[in-house]
């Protein structure tokens, strides 16, 4: 490699030149560079005082005790089963609740036989519409995750 | 450091074999770091605390999907820096869905918290007026950067983490991280120049 590099090509390396990040050789061509552009060193300069000046914000030792602790409760306190199962329980309610409601209808409502000729497949696709709620309340099984996430808030 | 890194593996490995005791070792360990990274990448004090207790509650509960491949650190700042990153997108979509609303905070406006004087800085008031005044300007400059590069700076930066390490937290390539890191050094460069030439 035998080059040199131009004001504008130190621009766009002196970050990383001032992090140590270039390969050996780029560095090589950058500090060249830099012996005899004054211009370059003062922004260089620049980089560092800026960069010099940027720390990290450290909380209060107080401030992380007391987020580590709330941390640690929420991860130890564990939930009885009865209460983190809750959720599908009532799921189960709800279906047992629907179930019997419609075998105590078809008690009290025995249908007659269907009419010869009539199409008997009409009673299952109105079955699905009665139950399209146990349907919907199924999904809460699938969002189990958020449903615990929102009992922690 | 070696026996630090053996404590830590020590503690990593009781971890995941759901010992809180030892995960809250790590806990306290990385707190201070873990909060001044989310403060100084959202802007929000009260924000960046949520964000910290829910990567820690989130990584206790992952440790079992830990392979230890990298090193703990390291694994929990992917948590980490992806909760703030989605916390700050999801602020964006709420602001643009709502744009019509009066009082949104504007680009680069700090939460009061995060802003307040440090009054340990300084004896002299004017000192501590002039580095306050620092300060702000560096939060303000910071929160103005896109939030890839302030998560680059950031870990390079503030967390001293080489570039393979900002690469394997933010899943960029290495290549990625240093285009970033450049970009973000010139742009804080512009907006802080008259604060350092002071």
């Amino acid at each position: 490699m035998n080059r040199q590099l131009e004001c504008k090509d130190i621009s766009g390396l002196i970050a990383l030149y001032h992090y140590g990040e270039l390969g050996a050789d780029e560095s090589a061509l950058v500090s060249e560079h830099l012996r005899g552009c004054g211009r370059c060193r003062a922004e260089l300069a620049e980089t560092g005082r800026v960069l010099g000046a940027i720390r990290p914000e450290t909380p209060a030792a107080s401030e992380s005790a007391i987020l580590a602790e709330k941390v640690m409760t929420r991860i130890t306190v564990r939930r009885s089963p009865l209460v983190r199962l809750a959720p599908v329980f009532a799921a189960l309610a709800v279906i047992l609740v629907f179930m019997s409601a419609q075998y105590t209808g078809r008690l009290n409502n025995e249908p007659s036989a269907p009419p010869a000729g009539q199409a008997v497949a009409g009673n299952s696709d109105r079955e699905l519409f009665e139950n399209m709620d146990v349907l919907a309340n199924m999904d809460i099984l699938d969002n189990m995750d958020t449903i615990e996430e929102m009992e922690e808030l | 450091m070696a026996g630090m890194a053996a404590d830590e593996n020590a503690l990593v490995n009781a971890a995941r074999a759901g010992d809180s005791e030892a995960f809250g070792v790590l806990v306290r360990r990385y707190m201070p770091r873990a909060l001044a990274f989310a403060r100084q990448m959202t802007g929000n004090a009260s924000d960046a605390e949520d964000i910290v207790q829910d990567a820690f509650v989130k990584a206790f509960r992952s440790m079992g999907s830990f392979r230890g491949e990298s090193g703990f650190y390291t694994w929990f700042y992917r948590l980490l820096a992806n909760a703030c990153t989605d916390h700050l997108r999801k602020g964006t979509l709420i602001k643009r869905l709502f744009f019509w609303r009066a009082g949104a905070p504007d680009e680069g406006e700090l939460d009061p918290v995060v802003a307040a004087p440090d009054t340990k800085l300084g004896s002299l008031p004017s000192a501590g007026l002039e580095r306050e005044e620092m300060r702000d300007a560096i939060r303000r400059a910071l929160v103005k950067l896109p939030e890839r590069q302030r998560a680059v700076f950031l870990l390079r930066h503030n967390e001293e983490m080489s570039t393979a390490e900002v690469a394997a937290v933010l899943g960029i390539s290495e290549g990625a991280v240093k285009s970033h890191l450049s970009r973000a050094v010139t742009a804080l460069r512009v907006s802080l120049r008259e604060y350092t030439e002071k």
